[in-house]
């Protein structure tokens, strides 16, 4: 049997008397998961348990295998963590930055400078790595917090926000950087992002937290999937009409898509099969332009997840 | 040159289990040493010492009983019979050349900047998002800064310690045996409450151009004010609110020469109690700020 990367269990997290996280249970097995929820929703009270700097106030969180509470530093060793902010050591080149961090890790110090080299390479930072890093731009400095995750190796890679202020290009960059070190590496993957398209893309697992609660835990295929069976259907632009009348007359609920000549079919108690879309489009003598599963986007899910109680 | 690939690759090696406190303490002395003016201020410190040294080196070869011959010219201008004598009481003296100035210079050149460029750049989430505690952390940026600071004062006694020890007739050790020990300890509680309250200046400040501030404030002011306070009242046990004096009193404390100090001065017991209450203050107001700032708030 597999080793879960993460289990919460009944995790309670207070300051004083403000509940950040009230009972969240959850299982990661691995892959790539993606930390989904509103400003406070409890994201970083939950990635502060996960590095064991946080005593829950009830409840458990297991990394690996192990309690963060009994093994919280050395499960440090094993957690790669991205913060949002800039956070580098100042004073000193980007190389000898990461070096100390490897070494803070249990690396040697031949290792850890070594690793210091591979990792800025790496990141695409080889060229700039003896500079001090107060003088990187924003999207250097990015990259280079990636690499002060991966300096010491870690198992579990948790970024957040890594693609924040970005321009476009230097986002296809990180990602694709990310991409390779999850997928290519089995380095299990958290990205707490409020950019959803960096999680559709990254992630095949998703947590959606609000206010303090898990609201869903899943795969982002059954996040989006189609929601009571419902179809997407495309037809001629003069066509929506007619086949939004026909439609009703059949007893669907139909609602006008986001592309021009799109119509989401759906029905209250059953799933609607193409058999049964192109039948109704024969009867009405619409021609079918296309048809598919009417999956939602992350955002349409994420909202309705949020939205529901 | 060794091509690297630019693909990220898992790493094999060995790791190590060593104390976290030991690459902050290493990384710590590599910044000092980094910053031109502590390494001058370090070699002139040492400097200082070695010409005295060699100071007593040409004393040795020009008049060999030179020794016997200031004790005796020191006698008649004085009414104190070992005033001028070379022993550990001597010794005591060189904390004005050594400890006073390279302490308060290297805290404000070097010590400043500990904590408050942590903080600036949020080195903090860097740090403790690894396997490494508050403790540990203080420990190491503390083992550094003493370092640095016992180099400037107590490397300079040492060497004329060792020249006065070389230069001298037999029977001498006698007289300064107990300096090395008694200096080592009194002045590593002393740059050990001068690192702590530095960075506890650091922590509350968060600025390093602040903390020289407030620190060069509380010397002076606090110097000024104990001389002051004992000045109105003739009450000596005021002097203990300077550091100075009470880094003064912990080494003649130390080696044995407490009863023989003629000028005024508080009660060994005190100066110590202010020393270790200063420590435990700065270490209480350190840990509670790095306590918070682990929680990566």
């Amino acid at each position: 049997m597999s080793e879960k990367v993460l289990e919460l269990q009944g995790l309670v997290v207070r300051y004083g008397s403000f509940t950040a996280l009230h009972g969240v249970d959850a299982i990661f097995n691995g892959g790539a998961l993606g930390l989904l929820g509103p400003n406070g929703a409890g994201k970083s009270s939950m990635m502060r348990s996960i590095l064991g700097l946080v005593r829950p106030a009830d409840g458990s969180v297991k990394v690996l295998g192990e309690d963060t509470q009994t093994a919280g530093a050395q499960l440090r060793r094993r957690i790669g963590y991205m913060p949002e902010r800039d956070a580098y050591i100042g004073g000193i080149s980007g190389v000898r930055g990461l070096a100390q961090l490897a070494e803070l890790c249990g690396f040697q110090s031949e290792d850890a400078m070594l690793r210091a080299h591979d990792v800025l390479h790496f990141v695409g930072l080889g060229e700039e790595r003896y500079r001090d890093v107060s003088t990187y731009s924003l999207g250097m400095r990015q990259r280079y917090k990636l690499a002060a995750a991966l300096v010491h190796d870690p198992d579990i890679l948790f970024l957040d926000e890594p693609t924040n202020g970005l321009d476009p290009q230097n986002r296809v960059r990180m990602l694709g950087l990310i991409e390779r070190v999850s997928k290519d590496h089995g380095i299990h993957l958290i990205l707490a992002s409020h950019l959803l398209p960096d999680v559709e893309r990254l992630c095949n697992e998703v947590w959606v937290l609000d206010k303090g609660h898990m609201k869903h835990t899943g795969s982002l295929a059954e996040l989006t999937a189609a929601a009571r069976g419902a179809k997407r259907v495309r037809v001629e632009l003069d066509s929506v009409k007619p086949f939004e009348k026909a439609a009703s007359d059949e007893g669907l609920e139909v609602e006008i898509g986001r592309v021009h000549g799109e119509l989401v079919l759906s029905h209250p108690e059953r799933i609607v099969e193409p058999n049964a879309v192109f039948a109704l489009a024969q009867k009405a003598g619409i021609p079918i332009l296309g048809i598919r599963d009417a999956a939602r986007s992350l955002e349409d899910a994420f909202l309705e997840t949020l939205e529901a109680e | 040159m060794a091509f690297r690939a630019a693909e990220y690759e898992r790493f094999h090696g060995e790791r190590t289990s060593r104390p976290t406190w030991i690459p902050i303490a290493t990384a710590t002395l590599a910044r000092g040493w980094a910053s031109k003016w502590v390494r001058r201020m370090s070699f002139l410190s040492l400097l200082m010492g070695f010409t005295i040294v060699v100071l007593l080196y040409v004393f040795n070869q020009i008049a060999p009983d030179w020794r016997h011959l200031v004790e005796t010219a020191g006698s008649r201008v004085s009414e104190q019979n070992d005033g001028f004598r070379i022993d550990s009481k001597f010794y005591l003296h060189l904390l004005g050349i050594f400890v006073n100035p390279f302490v308060l210079i290297l805290s404000l050149m070097f010590g400043h900047d500990l904590i408050a460029s942590d903080l600036r750049t949020n080195a903090m989430e860097a740090y403790f998002s690894r396997p490494i505690t508050p403790l540990s952390y203080l420990f190491g940026r503390t083992v550094a800064f003493v370092g640095f600071l016992m180099l400037a004062t107590f490397g300079p006694i040492m060497l004329i310690w060792c020249g006065d020890l070389l230069f001298s007739e037999e029977g001498h050790i006698d007289d300064i045996a107990n300096v090395p020990l008694g200096m080592f300890l009194s002045l590593l509680l002393s740059c050990t409450v001068v690192a702590l309250m530095v960075q506890a200046i650091t922590i509350l400040t968060r600025s390093a151009i602040w903390t020289n501030l407030v620190f060069l404030v509380i010397f002076v002011m606090v110097q000024g004010m104990g001389a002051m306070l004992w000045g109105i009242t003739d009450n000596s046990s005021f002097l203990a609110i300077s550091y100075f004096h009470d880094t003064y009193v912990a080494c003649a404390a130390t080696l044995g020469e407490l009863d023989g100090l003629t000028a005024s001065h508080a009660s060994a017991p005190l100066a110590f109690s202010v020393l270790i209450g200063l420590a435990v203050v700065s270490f209480s107001i350190i840990m509670r700020g790095l306590k918070r700032r682990s929680l990566l708030a």
